[in-house]
């Protein structure tokens, strides 16, 4: 009998468990996003400082980095740096384009006051581009290629590393 | 009476035309993802209705299992707007799930999809439920029909310990 039980309870719990280490295992940096693999969702957003309009298109030739940031954001001031250098570093041959995260103008001033932009910076006021894009919060950055493809998604801030990764990915230069 | 005829079939499909070419920009981000409204505009109460109900089937995604009609994070107020704005333009309920989960996956749906694994939530429980059943069922008429062995057909003289304690007891038998 008392076998019997411990066979049941095996049964039930070795799944569980092969579940919950499978769990423990997986960066949780890396969210799945339906977008990976497809066309990415088309968009028209005014710029902050110019009111020029950008859109999907207008990225389209090369590969892009669409980072979703916020100055209420601590990783994003860890993670802007990075951003900066490498879209000196690598010029025209990447696309870098911020998109603001449910923030305020005159906070998005301060800190672009502060620190320079490391590309075009794009007001999205009532958040459709941002839920569009299936964003749940900042830093998130989208990572397309020449195509307008979504090749991968990355939550949290990016390393020179994790950056370099990605747009090789992306069809990128790799520094 | 034949061009007067002409000139309101013209009139009215110009309107027709007018009107899409107003509507149809705005609605361009849902129509790209989940085809053309398939459902009928709702307004006032009526569409109050239908928002809030949607709006209860879908998660909040930067809230602990929230949806977007219990949230009262601006997220959620962005994504309810979204839902309001599909009900009154004649998008069905499906349809808006489906635009969601587009962008953030089936994670979105509070209610997962009754297909692929997901079937496991519906058919686990029910599986539980006859086997353990019938498990019990079994036992309970296992043990009925072994019971009267036990007890009523088996004499006490019958029992070989019983009958060796006795003639020890009696001296009949060398212990």
């Amino acid at each position: 009998m008392n076998r019997r039980v411990l066979i049941g309870g095996a049964i039930l719990v070795l799944p569980m468990l092969a579940l919950l280490v499978a769990g423990l295992g997986r960066d949780p940096n890396t969210i799945e996003s339906p977008l990976v693999g497809r066309d990415a969702p088309p968009f028209e957003l005014k710029q902050f400082d110019s009111g020029q309009r950008i859109s999907l298109e207008d990225l389209q030739g090369r590969p892009a980095v669409i980072n979703f940031w916020a100055s209420w954001c601590a990783p994003c001031y860890v993670e802007h740096p990075v951003l900066v250098e490498a879209s000196r570093r690598l010029g025209d041959d990447v696309q870098f384009v911020g998109v603001i995260y449910e923030d305020s103008n005159e906070a998005i001033a301060r800190f672009l006051q502060q620190f320079p932009p490391f590309g075009p910076t794009l007001e999205d006021p009532e958040g459709r581009m941002a839920i569009a894009w299936g964003v749940y919060g900042a830093p998130e950055t989208f990572f397309l290629d020449p195509k307008g493809r979504v090749v991968a998604k990355h939550a949290g801030a990016l390393t020179p590393e994790l950056l370099d990764q990605y747009l090789r990915l992306a069809g990128g230069p790799s520094s | 009476m034949k061009t007067t005829l002409s000139l309101i079939i013209a009139g009215l499909s110009f309107s027709v035309l007018a009107s899409s070419a107003v509507e149809l920009p705005e609605l361009e981000e849902f129509v790209g993802v989940v085809g053309s409204p398939a459902g009928v505009p709702l307004e006032d109460e009526k569409a109050d209705e239908e928002v809030s109900r949607i709006s209860s089937l879908i998660r909040c995604p930067v809230c602990q299992g929230l949806s977007l009609e219990d949230s009262p994070s601006p997220m959620a107020g962005q994504m309810r707007d979204v839902v309001d704005e599909m009900v009154r333009s004649g998008f069905t309920e499906d349809q808006i799930l489906r635009y969601f989960e587009a962008s953030y996956g089936e994670f979105v749906l509070l209610e997962p999809r009754a297909r692929g694994i997901n079937l496991l939530v519906w058919v686990a429980p029910l599986l539980a439920l006859v086997i353990g059943g019938g498990l019990i069922l079994w036992r309970r008429f296992s043990s009925q029909s072994e019971a009267p062995d036990n007890g009523s057909t088996r004499q006490p003289d019958d029992d070989p310990y019983l009958v060796r304690a006795r003639a020890l007891g009696e001296g009949e038998v060398d212990a």
